[in-house]
C-alpha cells in the first residue's frame, strides 16, 4: 500500500484562501478511504477525506483555510507596526491511507492526529507529508493572474524587497485622512523596526525622517525556571513559567554550552495563557545557557540569557531515590533480595539511624552500589520476628546535603504449607508455624487451629528429630502429639518450639496440638 | 518567520511617530518600512495625498487581499430612517386625557448615510472592492472620553457605473450605507 503525491503547491509559495488549493495523490492500490490531515503553522487543524474508488485523488483545502484565517482590524490611530498573522498561515498536509483486513474491516493508517480542545493540545499524526506552503486570506478574480505572488507584485510602487508584497490594490494618489494602515505580507527573515517618511510640504519643500522602535516587541515570559535532573551521562532539563501574555503564541527555548557560542534552536513550545510548562530537553552532562525567543502578535524578541544550568560531567551528583519501592517481608530460610534504584555519584554511605533495627535484623546486609540499594541476606528460623521491625536509614555521598532518609517496616515470617499436603524439602510460604527436621526445615504448617488434627504425608523418615516452630504466636499448647505407624510420640513443648525426638515416619504422620 | 504587517499610514497614526512633522503642512508623502541593520527598505506605500476637509469621512473595509483599505469620501447627508408598527386601544371612559389610543411599538430607527467620492477610471476596480466587501467600518472620533474607534456599517446594494460612455475623466460615486447597530428604544 503506497501513496505518492502527483501535484502540490511548491514550497514557500503563497496561495489564496478563496481559490482552489489542490493536492493530488496517486494510490498504488485502491483504498476504502484516504485522508488529508491539514496542519496550519505546524499544528494539526482538521482532516478531510476521500472515498472515491479511483487511484487518482484530489484534496482541495481552501475551505479549511477560509475557516482558519480571519480579518484583522488595527486600532484607530495606532502608532505601531502591527502584526496581523490571522490573515496568513503556513500549511502542509499529511496523507494517510487505509486497507481492508481479512475480516473485511477497514484498517486506517496510524498515527491518527488529534484536534486540540480548550484544555488539551493537539497531537500530530503521521503520513506522507506535502511541501510546506503559505495561505493568505485573499481571493483572486477571474481576470487576475492566478499566481498570487505575481498578482501582488504587480501592485508594488517604489522600493520593495523581493519577498515582500502589498496587500492592497490602492494606487498612487491615495487619499488619506485621520487613521489608515498599509497592509503588507513580509516573508523575509529580518525584523523591521523602523519607518521612514518622505514628504512634500505645501510650500514645495521635500524632506524625510526615520523613526525606529515602531514595532511592538513581544512581551517577556515571566517567572522562567529551569530544573535539571542529572543521570549517569545525560541530564534532563524541565522548564516552568508564569501564565504567558495572551499575545504570545509560541516560545523557542534555545540553549548552548556555557563555554560555547552557537545557540541551538528548535525546542518550540506552543503557548496559551494556561500553558506554564515547556517540553523537557535531554542533553549530555555539561553546563548550559538558555534563552527564550518569543513569537506572537508582536515583534519576535529574545530574552536575556539564563546562564550556567546543569551538571558538569564527572562532577559529584547528589544522591536521590527517584521512586521508593517498599520492603517486602522476609521469609525464614529463604534468601532475601530487594533492590531500590538510586541516582547519584559513588561511593554512597549507608547510615542506620536506629541501632535497634540492626540488632533485630542481624541477618540483613544493606549496601548501596552500582545504582541500587541492596537489602540482602537469609533469615533463619531464629530470626522470625514477633513484631514489626522499623527500618530507619539514611544515605549520602560527597555532595548530598541533607541526607536522604527512608523509613519502612519489615517482618521475618515463617514459611507455610497447607495441611493434608505432601511435605517435601522444597521451600514453603507464609505461616504461623514451622516444622523443622534435624535443624533442616522440610515441613511447615499453616494457620493451625489448636485442637485440630493436622495430617501430613511424607517420605518415610527413620529416627528423625522434628521441631515445630510456633513462629510469631504466643499460644503455648498443653500437649502436642505426633502419630505415625500407630506409635504416638509426645512433643516436648518449650515455646516457641515443640520437639519430637527419635521419630519413625512410616507412610505419613498426624500432629495433634 | 513570515508576517503580515500593518504599517501606520494615516496622519493620525504618523503624528506621534514623527512629532517634528506638522501634517497640516504636508501635501503628500510615502512611508517606507525599513530595517535599520543593515539599512534596507523593505516596502514602500503608494503616494499618499492628505485630504483634510472637515466634512469628509473615512470608510475602512476588508479588501480582496485580506487587508484593510480606507477611502475618504465627502459626507453629503445623513437621513434618519424609521419604521414602526401600531395598534389602537379604545378611548377610555371616563376619559383619561393623557392615555394613548393609537400606540406605536416595534420602533426601528437607523441612520442612512450618503457620501460621495471622485475617482479616475483606473481607480474604479479598486473602488468596486468596497461594494463587494462584507465588512465595512466608518472611522469614528471618540466622544464622551472614549478613544477613536470604528463604527460598523452596512453598504446598501446598488448599481454603480464603473465605465461611462462620456466624460470618462472623472467618476462621481455615491456610497449609501447605514449603521450596523440600530438605535435601542425603550418600550415604556
Amino acid at each position: 500500500m503506497s501513496i505518492s503525491i502527483l501535484s502540490q503547491p511548491t514550497t514557500n509559495s503563497i496561495k489564496a484562501a478563496y481559490r482552489p488549493i489542490n493536492i493530488r495523490v496517486l494510490l498504488s492500490t485502491q483504498m476504502p478511504i484516504i485522508f488529508c490531515d491539514i496542519y496550519f503553522s505546524g499544528i494539526y487543524y482538521k482532516t478531510i477525506s476521500s472515498t472515491t474508488d479511483k487511484l487518482n485523488n484530489q484534496f482541495d483545502i481552501q475551505e479549511a483555510a477560509q475557516e482558519y484565517l480571519a480579518k484583522y482590524l488595527a486600532p484607530n490611530g495606532g502608532a505601531l507596526i502591527l502584526p496581523a498573522n490571522t490573515l496568513f498561515t503556513s500549511c502542509y498536509c499529511k496523507i494517510r491511507g487505509s486497507s481492508i483486513d481479512a475480516g473485511g474491516f477497514t484498517v486506517i493508517e496510524t498515527v491518527i492526529p488529534i484536534q486540540a480542545t480548550l484544555e488539551t493540545l493537539p497531537v500530530a499524526g503521521t503520513g506522507l507529508q506535502t511541501n510546506t506552503f503559505n495561505i493568505l486570506n485573499s481571493t483572486l478574480q477571474h481576470q487576475n493572474n492566478q499566481d498570487l505572488a505575481v498578482h501582488l507584485a504587480t501592485f508594488k510602487t517604489g522600493t520593495w524587497a523581493l519577498d515582500t508584497y502589498p496587500l492592497s490594490h490602492r494606487k498612487a494618489g491615495y487619499k488619506v485622512k485621520d487613521s489608515d494602515y498599509f497592509p503588507i505580507a513580509y516573508l523575509g527573515a529580518l525584523d523591521p523596526q523602523c519607518l521612514r517618511i518622505d514628504y512634500t510640504l505645501k510650500n514645495g519643500t521635500t524632506g524625510n525622517s526615520t523613526a525606529c522602535g515602531v514595532f511592538l516587541s513581544c512581551p517577556a515570559i515571566i517567572g522562567f525556571n529551569i530544573f535539571s535532573t542529572p543521570g549517569a551521562t545525560t541530564q534532563v532539563f524541565n522548564f516552568t513559567w508564569d501564565p504567558p501574555d495572551a499575545s504570545l503564541t509560541s516560545v523557542d527555548i534555545q540553549y548552548k554550552l556555557s563555554a560555547g557560542s552557537v545557540w541551538i534552536p528548535g525546542n518550540v513550545n506552543i503557548l496559551t495563557p494556561s500553558i506554564v510548562n515547556g517540553n523537557p530537553i535531554t542533553l549530555p552532562l555539561g553546563i548550559y545557557d538558555f534563552r527564550l525567543v518569543t513569537y506572537g502578535s508582536c515583534s519576535t524578541s529574545t530574552s536575556a540569557i539564563y546562564p550556567s544550568n546543569g551538571t558538569a560531567p564527572g562532577a559529584c551528583v547528589p544522591f536521590s531515590i527517584p521512586t521508593y519501592i517498599p520492603l517486602p517481608d522476609a521469609v525464614a530460610n529463604v534468601p532475601y533480595l530487594h533492590l531500590i534504584p538510586y541516582l547519584g555519584s559513588n561511593p554512597v554511605n549507608v547510615i542506620f539511624n536506629d541501632f535497634a533495627q540492626v540488632i533485630a535484623l542481624p541477618w540483613m546486609t544493606v549496601t548501596a552500589t552500582g545504582g541500587n540499594i541492596r537489602f540482602s541476606g537469609t533469615p533463619l528460623f531464629g530470626d522470625i520476628t514477633n513484631s514489626t521491625v522499623t527500618i530507619d536509614m539514611s544515605f549520602n555521598n560527597a555532595c548530598t546535603s541533607p541526607n536522604v532518609t527512608i523509613a519502612d517496616n519489615i517482618n521475618v515470617v515463617s514459611p507455610v504449607q497447607n495441611p493434608n499436603s505432601y511435605l517435601t524439602s522444597s521451600g514453603p510460604i507464609l505461616t504461623q508455624y514451622t516444622l523443622v527436621k534435624n535443624n533442616v526445615p522440610i515441613k511447615v504448617l499453616i494457620n493451625n487451629i489448636p485442637g485440630n488434627l493436622i495430617n501430613f504425608y511424607s517420605d518415610n523418615e527413620i529416627s528423625a528429630n522434628f521441631t515445630l516452630y510456633l513462629g510469631g504466636a504466643s499460644y503455648v499448647p498443653p500437649s502436642a502429639n505426633l502419630v505415625s505407624n500407630g506409635i504416638t510420640y509426645p512433643g516436648t513443648i518449650s515455646s516457641p518450639t515443640i520437639i519430637w525426638s527419635n521419630v519413625n515416619i512410616i507412610n505419613g504422620m498426624i500432629i495433634t496440638i | 518567520m513570515a508576517k503580515i504587517l500593518y504599517i501606520p499610514n494615516g496622519p493620525n497614526n504618523l503624528d506621534s511617530i514623527f512629532p517634528g512633522l506638522n501634517f497640516e503642512n504636508v501635501v503628500s508623502y510615502t512611508v517606507s518600512l525599513v530595517n535599520n541593520s543593515p539599512l534596507t527598505i523593505i516596502a514602500t506605500t503608494p503616494l499618499n495625498e492628505i485630504e483634510d476637509c472637515e466634512d469628509y469621512i473615512v470608510l475602512h473595509w476588508v479588501n480582496s487581499l485580506g487587508g484593510i483599505d480606507s477611502i475618504v469620501l465627502k459626507l453629503l447627508n445623513i437621513n434618519q430612517d424609521s419604521k414602526s408598527d401600531s395598534y389602537q386601544k379604545p378611548t377610555t371612559n371616563p376619559l383619561i386625557k393623557s392615555e394613548h389610543g393609537i400606540n406605536r411599538f416595534n420602533v426601528k430607527i437607523n441612520n442612512l448615510y450618503q457620501a460621495e467620492g471622485l475617482f479616475q477610471e483606473e481607480d474604479m476596480e479598486w473602488v468596486e472592492e468596497i461594494a463587494s466587501s462584507p465588512f465595512v467600518w466608518l472611522g469614528w472620533e471618540g466622544i464622551e472620553s472614549q478613544v477613536d474607534d470604528y463604527l460598523p456599517v452596512v453598504m446598501v446594494d446598488k448599481k454603480t457605473e464603473v465605465r461611462k460612455e462620456f466624460e470618462r475623466y472623472s467618476y462621481s460615486i455615491i456610497f449609501d450605507f447605514y449603521l450596523s447597530h440600530e438605535k435601542i428604544n425603550i418600550r415604556g
